[in-house]
């Protein structure tokens, strides 16, 4: 089981390994202690290290380098992949140029978030070919500092591209072809089933390459955990120290990995990753580029899948209500035979789905709007970047003349899990134009939920600020401006 | 190192073979009687060496202060997540796994866990602290207007992103060597003797950095420390604990949650005549330090305004939660939003612009310049820097802006807000402010430092190694700081206070005078100077108008047996305090600083987002602009988390909810004001006589953030002008939203 590691060419065994360890405790235990452990969770970057794969865009195979948070992602994800951590960065004593910008800028102080944010750096200076403040917020948007302020980080990410043109062609860069070819060869191996023994334990770990051999394996192993990006179930193995002990990953399944369009609908394989879904996704629904910016920090959005976040039924999962809205279908599939439903139907109860044992998602059916469409989303946080939604909103209105004659909203946070919010359907329509609306909305979802006073938001402002939400919503529909103060900047203007 | 990842912290050190690990079990409960613990099962887990409880150690509390704490909880549990046992075990993660396993039977008592719970039953670590001046009840009772209110003030986890982490080595006889992520090594090592019950000798306590402090790894690293060497003790090997994110915030204090209670009386222009404030403090289980961080809020409540008639009562609540302990600003920034809220909700009272009403009440230089405390601040520059930063920001071309923006928007509306700041540098416990320093020069002419401070990511043991290179004349590349010992400088304070360059700074300088003093007596004989001294400039050494290379005469005084280390000693001069009568001079000096905030709200939802910020701050003669810069633009970010983002949530029964960086929200990289402007005043120094007569930094410009927080108070405000008081800190946005529908 191979990597690619760092500046090396040759391939690295992973090891006979605990299929449940992650990347970050196999780099610490091999004494790459670069990549720091901050939270363990996914939520501070300290840990983000930089992927590799292998990619082909119109006919040409490139690599593509994405970021991810080492502390939950499992080791055995990386089989076949190019793994960069902060060691593999300079060259020498030569720094690289996202380094040598964070020096003189002062861009560090503890130093312990630094080879997190160096590693962002490093991606967006691969992927990037000019820059500006939001894509830096984007880029860094998983990486928390304490000490700086930010503030000498965001210069040093201006600096590093400013003198991109001067700078020859870095590591990675120059020796694109090479790596390529090395990645290729590892690429060759088809079916992974790996069995790991720990004493009188045995640990299995399966990660096949197309749909037939997964939907063999699950029926075989019925309760066998289905593990995806993993970026929110490998929080069991890091915070609850619970061990799997047969790991399903869909992570190779090519079928898995398409997307489809017909004249009437997108199909997105389950194991698409957000940003892989997302030129689609804003090519139809422009409105979702700012929702999805918000929907988590680059490193998880670069992983995450879309049919993870539905089978996981997280009652805040920001994915689900904007589908909800968008009567959205799931095709599911156990051993050979599939079924389709409707995605509001899916969640039963908190945590709990239609999904019988063997039987996973296979892909997501999105209707395709009409001109006279409109989804609005809304997403309430304590903070605007890399947080969980206390409230999150999808609205999609159907109008003719600009006047709406039907609406589907969805609705995360309010209760066990993400729901339609059917009354307040009919209400909205009734009022959406009346002074009324924000009572009469307040009256339907206090009928339809009984939202969790929690840590993120008590009960009573889940309600009144999505009745709130509603009134934005029609704001928006009769062209009033109202913003979004996530985005909202006064840089041009000023 | 930090860019490349080649700087090692503790964890990052390869450990001997055969270093075991350690993890805590907690407890579930905020308070009760323990009735048994089970640790079978945690004994029986794989890779498990041992399990112990509070019986198994024989001298069980610790703590700063008072020794009131407990490393593991005996009897009674007093705060959940307390530790209840210690597993040690062959790996970090088969030690964790086994914690889980420890199971305790524990009768549940009800819990006091609000400051109003501890109010209510009189629940005190201690008699309430009492700073006053004139007459405030009468001043009040004659004054025209008056104004009361409450204000909650919420804490703050520290979120270092290095969490706690020890190593303890034994090595011959009852010695041992601890790795400690420290602000406090003297302290570590006084305690884990203690514990040990060897002396103090046997024991050193290294700290080459940390990831990050800010005052929670001031008095919170000892338990860690303490359990390894009490394993390496009952093991003879080396044991290693590293606290997993969560149980670092359940176990450790954090910034002390506040409720100010106040009235006040004033003018008609505003001028405060007389304020009774009532600051208390949830302190948590025990004393740590909260005696000294009540004191401070007491001696911030004035900040820079002259209140000739004062009284500041301040309150230390014991509660069921973990002990609250040093946190950058030390109780200084709560009593600082105090009375800035009040004066805000006066100026608002009578409707004039809150910068005027600030103004008039400032101290000045020659009258009105006396604290409540009864200090002379001697050094005022807050009317230069206000004036200055109001031209040098636009505000009042702002506030019409703002004004005009206000009248054609109905569903956001701005706030704008000024705050000064004046932070009274020195520790409050007067033994506290002496520093020691270690300078030695090899015969290469090659130098090393050392001294009691801390390297946190302030930028110390730069700061120091410039005083020292700047001494002899040499580059900065020549100094080497290496880990701080308590092998190498012994009995030093804490890295906090703000006071690590003030102090090591200046114990450096002397030690350095020291071996120049050395050097000098040596080269007027050698070279038969006369009168004249030699003089280290440009790596050079200048004799008689000679040069000689710094290193070729480092050596030849070595050949002529020239003593090249010297110790320094600094301990700050002028202060003085009456604990009893609360009176005196606890500062040595003050820094200021000035902040302008501009926040754009959203009516519907309590959304805000901070969109311009200006600062102008006092470091006296900086002693690196760069480093200087960074702690004002690091400490503002940190204080505006502590105001807007960063809510911590228990539950009734006092569990800590917010646990995790999912949902305890510490400002991410879009938080940062996109117009962001931060000056030093230029062209001033210290006027006391400092080190290079600079000011110290790490602490002050935290309490700038408070301006943002009063912008969102004027952006409500500016939404219904009857809305003048009822917004608590942290703004989060639901306590906007509920605060600007407060009248609906």
């Amino acid at each position: 089981m191979k990597i690619l590691l760092n500046q090396s060419f040759k391939a690295v065994e992973l090891g006979d390994i605990n299929p449940n360890t992650t990347v970050l405790e196999w780099l610490r235990g091999n004494q790459f202690v670069g990549t720091k452990e901050g939270c363990a969770s996914g939520d501070c970057g300290a840990c983000t290290a930089v992927v590799g794969e292998l990619s082909s865009i119109n006919n040409k195979t490139e690599i593509q380098y994405k970021t991810i948070n080492t502390c939950i992602a499992l080791a055995y994800s990386l089989i076949g992949k190019h793994l960069i951590t902060v060691e593999g960065l300079s060259e020498g004593n030569k720094l690289h140029p996202v380094q040598k910008a964070m020096v003189a800028e002062n861009g560090s102080q503890c130093g312990f978030c630094t080879p997190g944010f160096v590693m962002s750096l490093f991606a967006m200076y691969h992927n990037e070919k000019t820059v500006n403040l939001p894509k830096i917020n984007e880029a860094l948007s998983g990486n928390l500092c304490r000490c700086t302020g930010y503030k000498p980080i965001i210069s040093a990410a201006f600096i590093a591209f400013s003198e991109k043109k001067q700078e020859s062609l870095d590591f990675y860069e120059r020796n694109q072809a090479q790596l390529i070819e090395s990645l290729t060869q590892l690429s060759g191996q088809k079916n992974i089933s790996l069995n790991f023994k720990d004493g009188n334990k045995n640990i299995l770990f399966d990660a096949p390459s197309d749909i037939a051999t997964l939907s063999q394996v699950l029926s075989k192993n019925p309760t066998a955990n289905i593990v995806a990006a993993g970026t929110d179930l490998n929080l069991e193995i890091t915070q609850s120290m619970k061990e799997f002990s047969h790991i399903v990953s869909v992570n190779r399944v090519s079928e898995l990995k398409q997307i489809d369009e017909t004249d009437t609908e997108i199909k997105i394989g389950a194991a698409v990753s957000y940003e892989e879904a997302k030129s689609i996704l804003v090519k139809y629904w422009p409105d979702l580029d700012s929702f999805l910016e918000r929907f988590a920090s680059l490193p998880i959005k670069n992983w995450a899948t879309i049919g993870g976040n539905i089978a996981n039924a997280s009652p805040i999962g920001d994915m689900p209500p904007v589908l909800i809205a968008l009567e959205s279908k799931l095709n599911l599939r156990k051993g050979d035979s599939s079924r389709t439903i409707m995605l509001e139907d899916f969640f039963i109860s908190y945590k709990e789905t239609l999904l019988e044992p063997s039987e996973f998602i296979e892909s997501i059916l999105i209707p395709k709007p009409s001109n006279q469409d409109r989804l609005i989303t809304h997403k309430i946080s304590k903070r605007f970047e890399d947080d969980i939604s206390a409230v999150c909103m999808a609205m999609n209105v159907k109008s003719k003349e600009s006047i709406p004659h039907s609406v589907k909203i969805g609705f995360g946070g309010m209760s066990g899990i993400p729901q339609r919010a059917i009354e307040l359907e009919k209400v909205f329509l009734n009022n959406w134009d009346k002074d009324a609306l924000v009572s009469a909305a307040y009256e339907a979802l206090d009928n339809e939920f009984t939202p969790f006073s929690d840590v993120r938001a008590s009960s009573e402002y889940r309600l009144k600020v999505s009745a709130a939400l509603v009134k934005k919503s029609s704001l928006m529909l009769k062209g009033i401006p109202v913003e979004d103060l996530a985005h909202y900047s006064e840089l041009q203007s000023s | 190192m930090h860019v490349q990842g080649s700087a090692n912290y503790i964890d990052d050190v390869a450990v001997p073979d055969g270093t075991l690990h350690v993890a805590f079990a907690l407890s579930n409960v905020a308070h009760g009687k323990i009735k048994s613990i089970d640790i079978d099962a945690a004994r029986n887990s794989d890779g498990v060496h041992s399990v112990i409880i509070a019986e198994d150690i024989e001298n069980l509390s610790i703590g700063p202060i008072r020794h009131d704490e407990p490393i593991l909880a005996s009897k009674e549990v007093v705060f959940f997540g307390q530790a209840i046992a210690a597993i040690l075990a062959d790996s970090h993660n088969q030690a964790k796994k086994a914690a889980l396993l420890v199971k305790a039977e524990i009768e549940e008592f009800e819990s006091i866990v609000t400051i109003d719970q501890a109010m209510k039953s009189k629940s005190f670590l201690d008699d309430p602290i009492i700073v006053s001046t004139g007459d405030s009840k009468k001043a009040i009772k004659k004054a025209k207007n008056t104004l009361t209110g409450s204000l909650s003030i919420g804490g703050q986890e520290h979120y270092y992103l290095e969490g706690q982490v020890a190593i303890s080595i034994p090595t011959e006889g009852n010695e041992m060597v601890v790795h400690s992520s420290t602000q406090n090594p003297t302290e570590v090592q006084h305690l884990v003797a203690h514990v040990l019950s060897v002396p103090q000798n046997a024991i050193e306590v290294i700290t080459r950095r940390m990831g990050g402090g800010f005052g929670g790894k001031e008095t919170d690293s000892s338990q860690l420390a303490c359990i390894c060497a009490i394993f390496s003790e009952k093991t003879n090997k080396p044991v290693k604990a590293r606290l997993p994110r969560k149980d670092d915030i359940l176990l450790t204090g954090k910034r002390h949650d506040f409720v100010a209670n106040y009235e006040v009386g004033y003018s008609d222009e505003g001028l405060i005549e007389g304020i009774n404030l009532e600051l208390a403090a949830r302190c948590g289980y025990s004393l740590d330090l909260s005696m000294a961080i009540v004191s401070r809020a007491l001696f911030h409540a004035d900040n820079a305004y002259h209140i000739p008639n004062a009284t500041f009562t301040g309150y230390l609540c014991k509660t069921n939660t973990a002990s609250n302990t040093a946190f950058r600003g030390f109780g200084g920034p709560q009593g600082m939003l105090a009375i800035e809220n009040i004066v805000e909700e006066i100026a608002n009272s009578i409707g004039r612009d809150p910068l005027e009403v600030r103004r008039i009440n400032y101290y000045q230089k020659d009258t009105n310049n006396v604290t409540p405390y009864d200090q002379v601040i001697e050094d005022n520059i807050i009317n230069e820097i206000t004036n200055e930063l109001i031209e040098d920001s636009n505000y009042l071309t702002r506030r019409k802006k703002v004004e005009k923006f206000n009248k054609e928007n109905k569903y956001l509306k701005k706030g704008l807000a000024f705050s000064p700041v004046k932070f009274g540098i020195s520790f409050t416990t007067q033994f506290l402010n002496q520093a020691g320093a270690l300078v030695s020069i090899y015969k290469d002419g090659s130098i090393h430092l050392n001294h009691g401070g801390t390297e946190m990511g302030q930028g110390l043991f730069i700061k120091v190694a410039q005083v020292v290179a700047h001494e002899f004349g040499v580059d900065i590349s020549r100094v080497k700081v290496s880990a701080t010992s308590t092998a190498k400088v012994p009995n030093t304070s804490p890295t906090a206070a703000s006071s690590g360059s003030d102090m090591n700074g200046m114990a450096a300088r002397e030690a350095c005078l020291r071996i120049k003093n050395n050097l000098n007596n040596f080269a007027k004989e050698f070279f038969d100077l006369g009168e004249n001294n030699i003089k280290f400039q440009d790596s050079f050494v200048v004799i008689n108008k000679k040069q000689m290379p710094f290193n070729e005469f480092i050596s030849l005084a070595y050949l002529n047996r020239v003593e090249l280390f010297s110790n320094g000693f600094y301990k700050t001069p002028k202060i003085h305090f009456d604990a009893v009568k609360q009176k005196g001079h606890p500062f040595f000096y003050y820094s200021y600083g000035a902040c302008v905030s501009e926040v754009v709200l959203d009516c519907l939802t309590g959304e805000y987002k901070i969109l311009a910020v200006d600062i102008l701050h006092d470091v006296g003669a900086s002693l690196n602009p760069a480093i200087d810069t960074g702690q004002i633009v690091g400490g503002f970010i940190q204080g505006m988390g502590w105001l807007c983002s960063e809510e911590l949530k228990w539950s009734d029964s006092g569990a800590l909810l917010t646990t995790g960086a999912s949902t305890y929200k510490i400002p991410a990289i879009g938080d940062t004001p996109e117009h962001f402007e931060v000056k030093i005043k230029p062209n001033i120094s210290n006027h006391e006589n400092t080190i290079h007569k600079s000011k110290a930094v790490g602490e002050p410009p935290l309490m700038l953030a408070i301006s943002t927080w009063l912008a969102i108070k004027n952006a409500i405000y500016n939404a219904d002008k009857d809305n003048i008081t009822g917004l608590d800190a942290p703004a989060s946005f639901e306590q906007v939203f509920f605060s600007l529908n407060k009248n609906s």
